[in-house]
């Protein structure tokens, strides 16, 4: 082990496997579609909580995301409906939308009402079931009573001899006064939904998009179409405002604004690289071989990734540009070596370069058993472009650059190269004594311990994201006008058919029941109360026979003095209400008035491919909750209803993986000790270590005192300070502490990483540029630390 | 017998015609100040009260439904109507919303806060009450026509979709509101007659 080298494979047996390993590689990605992944959701883990019902969470969650509204407003409601009619007429063929909605359908009262009518004996809300199953027909008379002669009854009164006791009517009100379509501010005004707000009249058109809209902007974007149109009618029309309200909206805007931050950050920090490149070679050829190196290993990571993994996330690409600060410290060292005028470099650069590199790889490998898919995907891209890198210098560099025969050493090289400044860096650090070196080192690890004290590790989404104060305040008036009080916690609920689900929700509903009364929750929004499950529909039904009709199928005395009452002189009609035909179960299937067939795309999610074969989902939302509303404490022991909270559950998982994944990175690490300690011996292996490790801490304990949250993407950060942090004290080790050349490098290294690392601390996405932080106060902890590591 | 019930339809057809024929005066700008005139006139007290008959017909089922009782409408709390036959029972609107009161006591609430189409429901036979033109415009279409013992207002849903739940609605007043017929979209009426107007 103590003498790596590379020295007796053949330089042309060397390139032929350089070929061999990219050609593989490239060629299985290649094998594969290519396909780029921008749904925001997907990258969300799953936690424990709604493992069970994932693929019926992420199914509601893409359909959700789908739906976007736009509030058209103006002082004026007419200019605020044509304009809203404009939009409507310029977007509705839009092959990306699958359906536009601005002019309510006239006879959609009407044929909810029918619906309900016709299944009068089945369909009913609670409190005429239980007055029923209690046998009250006092309470059923009454009601009906009150709808016939009550002022202001808008109850249709022209089926009375067919329904006497107006239980279509009961069933129609009960859906109305539950509705989530009657919440709203918003009422018909013209054939268009409008509503009112601090002066101003909104008109509401909103859109389905189709299931093939990306999230991501990109030219020809549908919301690029719709901002297009709404910018030329806000300037035909004055004083026109639109609030636009949908996670698309918020996903395009940020995917917008990330591709112009990924331009501007790679060209800033990619300029200043290669100028830093040019000003200590200054020659072209080592930059342009870098930079070709780096396009290499970025195609071939983002090759083989796709043939893993079958489609690359876009987030893959913002975090992977970080390969290209890893593997240029490759292409540093051996043109550093190169340049001072060394000969046969790779065998002086290798063993320090292979330790580096199997120990970075090490720590990317941890990351694969996290168990979040996009960390491992950014493991697995990171980890090849760093493999493809690694055989550029070592195979073909070597093949192509590197001065095999001693002759060809040129005496005077090291002037060629700026050394002045790893000069004064060195003196630095040759003032200080070995014992001062020593006691520094412990004060500083003791003074980072109150701050890791104060660490809090922990993941909050919401923190992460901040919406424009435009999209803020258009989210809050779209909320505002439809009143609808969904929260963030909801249920999903599972059977393995229709039926079972809704039987389900039935439980459910009543337990939600029971937390409305105790003021938990206002209310709370199942299908199964506009539709229940056929097992209560036949018990309804059965229950008001009963109640209604004596055993020869006759109307019960009671039933027939209320007939006369009310001036039923035949009740044949009420009776054949109860024959059979009439007595079928409604079923999600059938045709659906509109306005059911709203709360049913709202609610049900249908059936899912599962492990245990395909079953059925539906949501079930609480509304208005309270802030004592415990949505797991409900679920608790019902089978097949889960409490999820995606924010909070997110949350959760991600503070979970971001310690697994420093536990795994610590695994990691004791491995990478141990081979140090078997390639070296144990005091250097702890010189070697203490560098990275110091410094992991060290960003640990800056968050913890600067009272910043060590979320996820800060723990990425210091996963990777461990993987390249190791490598410059590797290479001092190996190079030793007085060598210009191994300092240049070095430096260069540290330079190169801490310009593109610390680039990402300018983004506006909060994640990025935590990230970025993290690396950034790694990486420079790193260096200043690093030559403490070198050979006396 | 078959004489009465000619005289009765005749009767019948008379009403419906006499007041479908507001219908063919639309509100214009002369007639608008007249008809603001009218119902401040009409609604110019902090509170009125007095006794009502409705009477529902189900032109269907050839049937009709008729109850009684008292009113009492006041700007401050809204509208109580006090059903006393066939049965006692309670109806209150006012901007909070609709209470229900039957003759057991037990009250049933639809806040309008929770509610915003009983809200609007409860706009709507407020601005009816109230004489409240400006509400009553921006929902219906306005008729207007003097009769021989004062005016005649047609109102026309501006819905299509409330149009097919109330087809129009009939305010006929002298001093008072003396009638009100509400007819739905099956063309069944509802009338309100008032008497015994009490102002305060």
């Amino acid at each position: 082990m103590k003498h790596l080298s590379l020295n007796s494979l053949n330089v042309k047996i060397g390139v032929l496997l350089w070929f061999v390993v990219h050609a593989v590689l490239i060629a299985l990605g290649v094998s594969v579609p290519w396909k780029m992944n921008s749904d925001l959701y997907s990258i969300l883990p799953d936690s424990s909580e709604t493992k069970n019902v994932s693929a019926a969470e992420k199914k509601l969650s893409a359909r959700t995301m789908r739906n976007i509204s736009v509030l058209v407003g103006h002082e004026n409601f007419e200019v605020a409906r044509a304009a809203a009619v404009a939009l409507d007429s310029l977007l509705k063929e839009n092959a990306s939308l699958e359906e536009t909605r601005l002019f309510v359908d006239e006879n959609s009262l009407n044929e909810t009402r029918s619906f309900f009518y016709k299944n009068r004996y089945l369909i009913q809300g609670k409190p005429v079931r239980e007055a029923v199953a209690t046998g009250n027909l006092e309470s059923l008379k009454n009601k009906a009573l009150q709808k016939i002669y009550g002022s202001f009854s808008m109850s249709d009164l022209n089926r009375l001899d067919e329904d006497p006791f107006l239980l279509g009517e009961s069933s129609f009100d009960y859906f109305a006064n539950h509705s989530p379509l009657m919440s709203g501010s918003f009422e018909i005004l013209d054939g268009v939904l409008a509503a009112t707000d601090s002066g101003m009249t909104y008109v509401m058109w909103s859109a389905v998009l189709s299931e093939n809209v990306s999230a991501m902007a990109s030219d020809g974007h549908v919301l690029e179409r719709l901002n297009g149109v709404l910018d030329s009618l806000k300037q035909a029309n004055a004083g026109l405002t639109f609030a636009k309200s949908g996670a698309m909206f918020h996903s395009y805007e940020s995917s917008g604004m990330a591709k112009s931050e990924i331009a501007w950050i790679s060209g800033v920090s990619i300029t200043l690289i290669l100028l830093l490149l040019l000003f200590v070679y200054r020659s072209p050829l080592p930059i342009v071989a870098t930079v070709s190196t780096i396009a290499l290993s970025a195609f071939t990571a983002l090759s083989f990734t796709w043939f893993v993994f079958e489609d690359i996330h876009v987030f893959t690409f913002v975090f992977g540009t970080t390969v290209i600060g890893v593997s240029i410290d490759y292409a540093v060292h051996f043109f550093t070596s190169l340049k001072s005028g060394k000969c046969n470099v790779r065998s002086i650069i290798f063993k320090g370069l292979l330790l580096g590199f199997l120990t970075t790889e090490l720590s990317y490998l941890a990351l694969t058993f996290a168990g979040f898919p996009l960390l491992r995907q950014m493991a697995v891209f990171s980890m090849v472009g760093l493999l493809s890198s690694f055989l550029s210098i070592t195979l073909l560099f070597h093949a192509v650059f590197d001065k095999r025969d001693s002759s060809e050493t040129i005496a005077n090289v090291p002037t060629n190269l700026p050394l002045a400044i790893p000069e004064r860096f060195l003196k630095w650090y040759s003032v200080l004594p070995q014992k001062g070196v020593r006691w520094a080192l412990i004060v500083f690890a003791l003074a980072l311990i109150p701050g890791l004290g104060m660490l809090c590790v922990h993941t909050d989404l919401e923190s992460l994201y901040s919406m424009s104060p435009e999209s803020k305040a258009a989210e809050s008036l779209a909320a505002r006008l439809n009143n609808l009080g969904v929260s963030s916690n909801y249920f999903i609920v599972e059977g393995s058919s229709e039926e079972e689900v809704l039987e389900r929700e039935e439980l459910l509903s009543e337990r939600l029941g029971l937390a409305e009364s105790d003021s938990l929750l206002q209310s709370h929004l199942a299908l199964s109360n506009f539709i229940p499950s056929a097992k209560t529909q036949l018990a309804t039904s059965a229950s008001i026979k009963r109640l209604l009709l004596d055993s020869a199928n006759l109307p019960v005395p009671a039933v027939q003095s209320y007939l006369a009452e009310i001036g039923v002189q035949k009740d044949s009609q009420f009776v054949a209400g109860f024959s059979p035909s009439q007595i079928t179960p409604a079923s999600l299937s059938e045709k659906l008035p509109p306005t059911l067939r709203l709360i049913l795309q709202m609610l049900w999610i249908g059936p899912v491919e599962t492990s245990t074969g395909t079953q059925f989902y539906s949501a079930v939302l609480p509304l208005h909750v309270s802030a004592q509303f415990d949505a797991q404490k409900i679920a608790g022991d019902m089978p097949h209803v889960y409490a999820v909270n995606k924010i909070k559950n997110v949350n959760a998982s991600l503070t979970k993986i971001s310690r697994m994944s420093l536990a795994l990175v610590g695994i990691a690490y004791l491995v990478v000790f141990l081979v140090l300690v078997a390639v070296y011996k144990l005091s250097v292996a702890l010189k070697i270590i203490r560098t990275p490790v110091l410094s992991s801490l060290f960003v640990a304990a800056f968050f913890g005192y600067a009272g910043i949250d060590f979320n996820f993407f800060a723990i990425v950060g210091v996963i990777l300070t461990l993987g390249i942090g190791i490598d410059y004290a590797l290479f001092f080790w190996e190079g030793g502490r007085n060598n210009l050349v191994t300092v240049l490098a070095v430096m260069l290294s540290a330079m190169t990483t801490l310009i593109s690392f610390g680039s990402l601390v300018c983004s506006a996405f909060v994640p990025v540029s935590t990230f970025g932080f993290a690396v950034l106060l790694g990486i420079a902890c790193c260096f200043l630390l690093s030559p403490l590591s070198g050979k006396r | 017998m078959t004489c009465l019930r000619l005289l009765a339809i005749l009767v019948g057809l008379g009403v419906t015609l006499s007041s479908a024929a507001v219908f063919d005066n639309p509100v214009n700008e002369k007639s608008k100040q007249e008809l603001s005139q009218v119902l401040t006139q009409v609604t110019s007290y902090d509170e009125v009260s007095g006794d009502f008959k409705q009477i529902k017909t189900i032109k269907k089922l050839n049937r009709e439904f008729v109850s009684s009782g008292t009113f009492r409408i006041s700007k401050k709390s809204g509208i109580v109507w006090s059903m006393q036959k066939p049965f006692v029972s309670e109806m209150t609107v006012n901007d909070s919303g609709i209470f229900e009161r039957s003759a057991n006591g037990t009250v049933k609430t639809i806040s309008t806060k929770d509610n915003p189409v009983f809200a609007q429901f409860s706009k709507v036979i407020q601005a009816v009450f109230f004489g409240n033109l400006s509400e009553l415009e921006s929902r219906f279409s306005l008729f207007y026509e003097k009769t021989p013992n004062g005016s005649r207002i047609g109102l026309v849903p501006r819905e299509a979709t409330i149009r097919k739940v109330v087809a129009n609605i009939v305010m006929e007043m002298s001093a008072n509101l003396d009638k009100v017929v509400i007819t739905d979209g099956e063309g069944s009426p509802v009338t309100y007659e008032f008497t015994n107007h009490k102002r305060k």
